[in-house]
This record gives C-alpha cells, structure tokens and sequence, in this order.
C-alpha cells in the first residue's frame, strides 16, 4: 500500500490499491495487542467515530513507546513534524476538531502532493478523502500523534483558543472579570478612604471606635454565620446521598460518558502517579474521556507522556499560547474538544475515591433537572507530613464536608472547589464555562450557575490531593485564593440589587458573609490581633478609649469565643473523617490564620497590580504516596 | 402522617402552655413568687431603669440563659416574665420530648403518659409555674442525652458536636451539671472500645485485646482523647472564658456563683435552704443523704425500673443511667448543706423518655403499655409525697398552694409583699436606698427598681455614707432576720448612721425588713 519514496520520512499514499492491514492488524501480529482488544477496539471506533490510533493511544491499549517500535519494526520512519515546514492556507482547510479526531495534519502542498502528518500510515481511508477534498495525491509523513497534536493546536487552535478566552466576555460582559474595578467601584472605594481619613483627622477616637464597632460587629456576624453553616452541614453525615446499595444497582451499559479534564502545566513528575490514579476509577474504560490538557510550552509535560513505558489512558490537548495563561482559560479550550455528557476536573495529583463517578452519575439521576453541578468533597493523603499540611487538612475537613454542605442545605451560592467538581457538559456550555479571567473560575462559576437558577449538590465521595508542604509554595497558593474570592465579589457586585434579584436576600447574605468576609477577615485579623497584644503587652491605656465597654465585650467575645468556636468545629470536622491525631493541632489554627493573612496582603497586592497573574502552586513536594489501603473509610 | 402529628403536637402544646399561665397566673395573683422569678424580675427591672452597668448585669448574672430569657419576656410584663419564660419553656421541653418520639412504634401510650405527665406531675408543674430556671435544664438535659444516645447509635460527629453545645448551654443555666463530666468519663472509654473492631465481642476479651494490641491501643487512646475533647472542649472553654470575664469584671474569678448580686442560691442555699435542714431532717421517710438518694431518686421516678429493663442489651446506654445516679451521689458528697431541688429528680424522668425513644429492640415494650401507664400514675403520687416532704421550703410552698388551688382555698400571700405595698404609696422622686444581694424580692415585688438606689450604682458607696443627701428612705434587715448578715443594709448599718446623727423612723416592716424614712432628707 505505501512504498518508499526518495525523500526520506516520506512515503507516497498509494490509492488504487486496496488496504490490506491496519494498524490494530500489525499489532496483532506482532503480539503487542490481543485479538480481543482488536474485537474491543473496532467495535469502540465504530461506536464513538474515534481514529483507530487514537483509541489505541490514548485508551491503555498500547504505550507509544511499543507503537514505534511496531512501526519501525514494520520498516516505516518516525519523523518530527514540528521542523517541517507549513502553509497555513493549507492547513486551515481542515478543522482542528478532524485533526484532533483523526491524528492527521495536512502540512503543506509540495511538487503537486499533499505532504500530510499521520500518526497512523494505514489509515487509508482518511487519506482517501482528503485526497478528494484538496484534489492532489498525498505523501504522509509518519509522526507521533504528540507531535500532530501539539502542531495542529498551535496552528488551527487560535479560533477555539480565543472563544475560550472570550465566550463569556462577548456573552455576558457583566460576568466577565476582564475588567477587576468598575468605575462606580472605585469611586465608592476611593470616597471611602477619602471619607474615612478626613474623619480621623477632625474625630480620631470616635471615629477609630466607629471602625472598631463595624469591624467588630461584621466579626461576630461572620462567626454566627459560619457556626450555623457548619451545624447545617454537619447534618448531611446523617444521610447518604448514593448508598452503596443504589452503586449496586448501575448497569455499565447505561453510564454515560464521562469527560475528565486535567489541566496540567510542568507536571511532568506526576504523569505516571495521574495514570495510575485514573486507572483506579471504577468506570467503563468506554465510556470516560480523558483530557491532558498541556499548554504550548510546556515541553516537559508533553515529553514526560511522550517517555511513558506503559500505555496512556487520556488524550492530549495542546492549548494554544494566549494571555491570560490561567487554568480557566485551558479548562475551556479542552470543551471544545470534549464528548462527555457529564465533565469534571482533576488535577494531576488528584486521587479520587473509585466509585466517585459512578456515585456522580447516579445523584444525577436521582436529582431534579435544575442540579447542574455535584461537588465532591476534597481531602488530603498526606496529611501528617509536617504542621502544614496537618493545619490544611483540618481547614479542607471542615469547608468541604460542613461548610458547603450547609450553604446548599440552606440555599445559598454555593463556590465551587478548585477540582472534582462534576457538571452537566450542556448546562456548563450554556454558563459560558469558566471565566479565564477570574483565577478563582469555580468559585465563580458556582455563583454565576446559582444567579441563573441552577442548583449544586454535594456527593458522599473524596477526593485525595497533596497538600501543600512547603510554606512559600502554600502562600503563593493561597494569595491566589484569596485574590480569586476578591475578584469574585468585586465581579458579583458590580450591581447589587440586580444580584439581590438573581440569587435573593439570603443568597445575597450568604455570598457577602462567606465570599465577600474570608479576604477581608484574613486582612483585619492580624491588626486586631496587633491591637490586642499591644493592649496585653504594653498595657496601653489608650486602647481602650476605643473600646467603649460594649465594643470592647462584643471583641472579648469575637476574640475568646469566635476563635474557638471555629477551633471547635476545625475538632469536630476532623472527627468526622476519623482524623482523631489531628484533633489538637486545630488548637493551632490562629497561628495558621496569620499566614492566610500574609497570603490575602500578597493578593490583595497583586488584585491592583496583576489581577489575571496565575500563581503556580508546585505539586509533586510531598514524599508520601497515597495508598488506597490504607485510605480512611468512606463516610 | 408526621405532619399531622406535628400539627397536633404544636396544638396540645399551645393549650398545655395555655393550662401553665392559667395556674401561674392564680398563684402570681394570690402572691406565690418564688425566689429565682423574683431575683430574674428585679435583675429585669435594674436593666430597664436603673443607672447600672448593663453589660455587667446581663454578662454576669447566673444562672445566665434563663435570665437573659426572663429579660426579653420583661418587655411583656416585668413581674410576670420569669414565670411566662418556664410555663413557655416547660410547654416547649413536652413538644420536643413528644416529637423525638414521634417515629415511635407505640407512640400513641407513650405520648399519652408524657401528657400526663406534663399535666398532672407536682413537679412539672412547679417547674412551669415557679419561674425558676428549672425547665432550661430540663431541655438541654435531654437534648444533652438523646444526643449521647444518637450518637453511640450512629458515631456521627454531628451527634457529638450536638452534645457538646447542649452540654454548655445545661451548665450555663445549673452549674452543678458540670460535675457531670467526671461520670462520662470512663463510659465515653467505653464506647470507644466497644467501637473498636476487634475478633472478639466479649467486653473484657476486647479490653485484654485492645490494651495488649499495639495498633489497637494507639486508636482506642487517639479516639477517646478525641471524644473526650469534642465533648468536653467547648464547655470547659466556656467556663474558663466565663470566669476570664468574671475576673476581668469584679476581680473574682467565682463572682457568678458566690456573689448574691449575680445568683440568687448564694444567699438562698444558706438561709432558706440551710435553715431548713435541723427542722426537717427527722420528718423524712427517707431523708436525703449519701447511698439513699438513689433510693429517693427511684421512689420518685419509678419509670427508670421499666426503663432499665427495656435496655437491658445494651450495656453503654445502661451506663450512662448509672453514672448519673453517681453524679448525683456525688452532689450530695460535694455540697453536703444543700438540698438537691426538684429539677434534678425531674431529670431523671425526662432520662427515661430519652431511654425509651433510643432503645434498639421495642419488642419488650410491645405488652408494657398498661405497665408503663400504671408507672406514670404511680410516678404522680410518688411525686406528691416527694414534694410535699420535700427540704427546699419553696417547692413545699407551690406544693401546698397548688392544693390550696384544686380544693379552692385562699393562697398564703408572700410576706414581702406588705414591704413592697407600702413601698408602692411612696413618690417615685423619693429615693429607697437598697441591696439587692437580699432585698431583690421586695424590689421586684414593687414591680419597679427606679425609686431604689443599688450597690450596682455608681452613687450607692456615696448613699450609704451620707444617705441624706442621696435618698429618702433606707430598706434594711431586721436583726431577727436570716438574711441580716448577708446585706450592706442591717442592723449595724442602722446603728452606725444613727451614731452619725441621722434620724430614720420605721415607716413600715414585715418579718425581715424594716423600711425607714430618713428625716431632714435632702432628697
């Protein structure tokens, strides 16, 4: 069928004659497939309009270590299709979708031939049409189907790539944080300063007790509020949202497909950790569709899949280079490529429970049409590493397993977690995805999803991550947390009354007490604790003139009873996941809020200064491996 | 069926709350006060009208949920509000005991018998009537307990952090209850092993396991320090921040529970209760001291025999019936002078509903209903011979009135009241000068703390050293009385100031008081 050209790499597709071998035929007979992955294979192909070497590739079948090697075997030629030379009038013929479908690139027109980048040399009937379609015979260049990818995305990708970055810009420039204060923003902000510095200068103590009373006012509401939110949700424990009984139940055949997005940017060291991880989920191998998502330039990622000695189990999306460089922005470029009814997101060290898809699939069937998005909660497995990430797996404890089940019990926006997060893939289209601005996008989009009336759920599922081990790299992490939430509320209350109508006067409250207090609680506290320790310290008279005796109850209760009552439930919530070595070192926590506020000053910082910048939290620090084993039990 | 239930439950509450103010109302009205009603009633009045310092008051007067409960009622009706506040609460206490058994299998005689109770029991309705602070413990003494048994049923954090908060609030309206965690101590190891899972099920087989098994050892410690810290952080916290406050307020650490400006047993427990001790003690059938106040506390809730045989399988559950047993032998040990009062045994039934909604197997109770009914009829005389020969001469005296009231008697009026008549005739622009460590009842009797001047005010210290200047008249104890030593205004204060040349005159006295007018008054 191809024959050797004089060029070298080059082989000239030869259509008069009929196609004798495929590919899954040439593994076969060469032992690196069995016959009944051949069966499973075509039938897939069939099924789901996939390339043969696509499913082959990137559905565990064979590494692409071995695939070369069966090809060289068989005396074809791997060339590097990034060194060759292009016309984009040519390329821009093909959809990058075809492409990405197919793993054929057509790269140039050269002396009369089509010069076309294939991963797969049998796939003679591709070739067959795109010889129709350019009206010229075609000579293929053999090639890795990383290479295909990573050319075709950068080239064709620029349509989709600016769709990501702009859908929700151009649909719903209200919801778009392009813009991080409006005008009406900044004269409130700036009048405020203004209003306030000229109090002090003509009424110092009465206007620092005037601060003082909001400040502590807003403290004790806050902590009423969360205490609720946590008694709220600590009631879910009681009931199970997919019994294992209802798991019993599910017939494969009727799963649907589920997309995994995993966005990814220099995680080289845990490509093979994220195999193993996604190997583990009880779901039809069918039925899941998985997605690296690797930015243009980070060749490491791509060559540390390119190195991998055992198959893949996800397909590669290159997501094009366009600024703003966030996670966001590559979440929604990988949607266009996307064929699950049903999408999530992990990151690359994320190990989640087994059979959380299949519970996810099952609440959503239980669950009325307007649920759009099942949280799962979040955890991590190395959590006795050092104090750090003892202190984040207390905080992680008690916000996904009390504090957001209490906001959806109660009906109040609920922010969405960084990973696990399970949408409906058409509702989530319909919501214009993320927003590549905001560096918080799930947060985000919990809210904008509640504002347009669709409901979150939360599932009795885990998943495992790394907590952050190293202090900086936590900081850098957090900063853009917390610079996320500001940008949230600033976003979502552009118009307050219109999002009072949207979300109602309870969501409206909720969102202000949980989005809109955490940065600025971070960002009080250490001054109150300054203030406090002053007056200990130094014993300075002079604090008390503002703190008239109410005020200064009202503080004594914020301080003594708010910082254990969150204690407490930080005692409570590792309980509940039977961390009970953690208990005491909740007791540790306002030493641990110190460095969240450390972390919102850096984000506040860079709110004014770069508000789209994604700070990069490295993974991979931790030395502990999660062992399922010994994970705790399921609750 | 269960919002139907509710619906119901809610009406025969309201109508059970309706038959309380109905009875509290003829005893308020023929003058039965009781002490704690009448302490909360002036401590109201103090906040509304006096020049004192309200965070103080409202922050330090104990026991303190009750209080500041009376306080909200006071907008209604100042001397009326305690009394409002525990015919309300005892309403409230009998719809969450009857809706935690609303999924019952035999609801329907077991309900039945809570009504009666709620209805007929002396002691019930003392609770409900008196104004005390008794039916606050009651709730969050049962809520307390069907949590513990919720949560040894499921393990779930949710029951135990519940527990943990109705803990706090129960010792933060009795102080006493706080004893009660040394008794939870070992049946909290208990449950902890029990839920260890190890090969063997005999409770001493998995003890031998657990202590010799290393890994087994290290989750039984881990989980029981756990417990023993969700459950006893929040309230040992609380306490200790109470008495920061306390501290930082008065510079006594223990000013909620010794001083008589913040809690009205400081006085009481040594003169009411105290003095009752040398003429009752020989009276009793079964007095109240060490070993036989079990004996007591099954006379008078016979219920706990029914119950104990209903959780006969369940060993944790039977452990926390005894430990407070324990807790409150203990009580007797640890204030041996004091009575323990009726709301105390009360608990005890309230612990066998608790008892009866948690137990695993209802098959037991499926031929007990006439049993079980009987016991609450005998529960009811039991009560009124516990009451009537009770030591605390305040639940002899409600016991008595309510007699007085179903064969239609005139009620014995409080004595205070001839005190706070004649104060009543006097112009409000005329000051009395008073402390309310042992006057709080004439003051709330008055129904208005405006024409008193108080130790809680700044120009009291002023008043008592040159009364002229400051009020009209002076509210003092008699010698005889029994609350002469433990007031600013006595017999030796009278003394004095007649020394400093200052002429008073009786104006009016009763069996403690005397109120004297002070001539050549500048006021």
């Amino acid at each position: 069928m191809a024959k050797v050209l004089p060029l070298p790499g080059l082989y000239a597709f030869n259509m008069s004659k009929k196609q004798q071998r495929y590919i899954i035929g040439i593994l076969s007979e060469r032992g690196y497939i069995t016959q009944d992955d051949v069966v499973r294979i075509a039938s897939f192909a069939e099924t789901s309009g996939l390339s043969l070497v696509k499913i082959l590739l990137n559905f565990g079948y064979i590494s692409r270590k071995d695939y070369q090697k069966c090809l060289l075997e068989e005396g074809y030629d791997f060339k590097d299709v990034r060194l060759e030379e292009t016309d984009l009038e040519v390329m821009m013929q093909m959809d990058l979708k075809t492409v990405d479908r197919d793993l054929i690139l057509p790269l140039r027109i050269e002396h009369g031939y089509l010069v076309v980048a294939v991963a797969d040399p049998t796939a003679t009937a591709d070739l067959l049409l795109l010889e129709e379609k350019y009206g010229c015979p075609v000579k293929v260049l053999l090639t890795s189907d990383l290479d295909i990818l990573w050319l075709g995305h950068k080239l064709l990708g620029e349509k989709y790539v600016k769709k990501a970055v702009f859908e929700l810009l151009n649909r719903d420039p209200e919801s778009s944080t392009l813009v991080t204060f409006t005008k009406t923003q900044l004269i409130i902000i700036f009048s405020v300063i203004a209003l306030v510095t000229a109090s002090l200068f003509l009424s110092f103590i009465n206007t620092t007790i005037i601060i003082n009373i909001l400040m502590s006012s807003f403290f004790l509401v806050a902590i009423a509020f969360k205490l609720f939110l946590a008694l709220t949700g600590s009631k879910l424990e009681l009931f199970q949202a997919v019994s294992k009984k209802e798991l019993k139940k599910v017939k494969k055949e009727e799963l649907p497909v589920f997309t995994i997005q995993l966005p990814v940017y220099r995680e080289d060291k845990l490509i093979k950790k994220l195999i193993w991880n996604l190997q583990s989920l009880d779901y039809p191998r069918e039925k899941l569709d998985i997605k690296l998502l690797i930015e243009e330039d980070d060749y490491k990622t791509l060559n540390a899949v390119r190195d991998l000695d055992f198959p893949a189990i996800f397909e590669v999306v290159v997501v094009p280079f366009h600024m703003p460089k966030t996670k966001p922005k590559a979440c929604n470029y990988g949607l266009y490529f996307s064929r699950g009814e049903y999408l999530t997101i992990y990151d690359a060290e994320d190990v989640p429970d087994q059979d959380q898809l299949k519970k996810v699939a099952v609440m959503f069937n239980k669950l009325p049409k307007n649920y759009i998005c099942i949280q799962c909660a979040l955890n991590y497995f190395n959590r006795n590493e050092n104090f750090l990430t003892r202190m984040f797996t207390l905080e992680y404890s008690y916000w996904f397993d009390y504090m957001l089940p209490g906001l959806s019990t109660l009906d109040i926006p609920v922010p969405l977690g960084g990973t696990s997060n399970h949408f409906k893939f058409d509702s989530l289209m319909e919501l214009g995805g993320w927003d590549p601005f905001n560096v918080t996008e799930d947060a985000d989009l919990g809210i904008r999803a509640f504002a347009k009336g669709y409901k979150i759920a939360l599932v009795n599922s885990t998943t495992y991550e790394e907590a952050n081990n190293e202090p900086f790299n936590w900081i850098r992490q957090r900063s853009r947390w917390i610079k996320g939430y500001m940008q949230t509320y600033l976003v979502h209350m552009r118009n307050p009354s219109k999002l009072i109508e949207k979300i109602g006067w309870k969501g409206f409250l909720g969102f202000n007490f949980f989005i809109g207090a955490t940065p600025v609680t971070f960002l009080i506290y250490p001054l109150l604790l300054l203030l406090f320790i002053c007056y200990l310290a130094f014993d300075l008279d002079d604090i008390r003139t503002i703190f008239p005796d109410w005020v200064l109850y009202i503080s004594i209760f914020n301080l003594a009873i708010g910082n254990i009552l969150i204690i407490y439930v930080n005692m409570i919530a590792v309980f509940k996941r039977r961390y009970y070595e953690l208990i005491l070192f909740s007791i540790l926590n306002p030493f641990y809020w110190l460095m969240h506020s450390i972390a919102a000053y850096k984000g506040l910082w860079q709110l004014i200064t770069k508000p789209f910048y994604w700070e990069k939290t490295d993974h991979g620090l931790s030395k502990v491996q999660m062992n399922r084993d010994t994970k705790p039990e399921a609750i | 069926m269960n919002e139907k239930f509710n619906k119901s439950l809610c009406l025969i509450s309201f109508l059970l709350f309706g038959y309380y103010i109905y009875i509290a109302y003829l005893l308020y009205s023929g003058g039965v006060h009781s002490n704690e009603a009448l302490f909360f009633t002036e401590k109201s009045a103090l906040l509304h009208e006096g020049d004192v310092d309200g965070i103080k008051l409202v922050g330090l007067t104990f026991p303190q949920l009750p209080f500041i409960l009376s306080w909200v009622f006071s907008f209604v009706g100042m001397g009326f509000s305690p009394v409002l506040a525990s015919a309300l609460g005892t309403s409230v206490l009998f719809f969450i005991v009857t809706a935690s058994i609303r999924t019952h299998e035999y609801r329907n005689w077991l309900f039945l018998g809570i009504l009666i109770t709620f209805i007929l029991h002396p002691a019930f309705i003392f609770l409900a009537v008196s104004g005390k602070s008794s039916y606050m413990v009651l709730i969050f003494f049962y809520l307390f307990v069907m949590s513990i048994f919720r949560y040894f049923r499921t393990n779930t954090s949710y029951h135990i952090s519940v527990a943990s908060i109705y803990f706090t609030l129960l010792i933060f309206c009795s102080f006493k209850f706080s004893w009660l965690m040394l008794f939870i101590l070992p049946i909290i190891f208990f449950v902890a092993l029990q839920s260890m899972i190890v090969a063997n099920n005999d409770p001493l087989d998995k003890i031998a396991i657990a202590l010799n098994t290393k890994s087994i050892r290290r989750k039984l410690v881990n989980k029981t320090l756990a417990v023993y810290l969700i459950i006893f952080a929040l309230p040992i916290t609380a306490i200790l921040i109470f008495r920061m406050l306390n501290q930082t307020y008065t510079g006594d650490a223990d000013y909620y529970l010794n001083s008589p400006y913040a809690n009205y047993s400081a006085i009481t427990d040594q003169t009411d209760n105290l003095n009752n001790l040398a003429d009752n003690k020989l009276e009793r059938i079964f007095p109240e001291v060490h070993f036989l106040v079990t004996v007591r506390i099954l006379l008078f809730a016979p219920l706990l025999l029914f119950c104990l045989g209903i959780f006969k399988s369940i060993n944790r559950n039977i452990f926390v019936v005894f430990s407070l047993f324990f807790f409150m032998e203990f009580l007797k040990i640890k204030y041996p002078s004091v009575y323990i009062p009726i709301h105390f045994y009360a608990a005890f039934i309230c612990l066998c509903w608790a008892v009866i909604t948690n137990a695993k197997s209802t098959r037991t109770l499926r031929f007990s209903k006439h049993f079980y009914l009987s016991i609450i009829i005998l529960q009811l005389v039991t009560a009124y011979f516990a009451m009537n020969s009770s030591h605390v001469p305040e639940e002899k005296k409600y016991q008595a009135a309510l007699v007085s009231i179903v064969m239609q008697k005139p009620l014995e009026r409080d004595d205070d009241e001839i005190l706070s008549s004649c104060i009543k005739k006097i112009s409000s622009n005329d000051g009395i000068l008073a402390d309310d460590a042992n006057a709080y009842q004439i003051i709330a009797l008055t129904g208005s703390a405006k024409i008193f001047l108080t130790p809680e005010e700044n120009s009291f210290l002023a008043a008592l050293a040159q009364p002229v200047n400051h009020v009209s008249y002076l509210l003092a104890t008699k010698k005889e009385s029994q609350y002469d030593s433990f007031g600013l205004l006595n017999t030796n204060t009278i003394q004095t100031l007649r020394l400093k040349g200052i002429s008073l005159h009786p104006v009016c006295s009763n069996k403690n008081w005397i109120l004297w007018r002070i001539k050549n008054s500048k006021k």
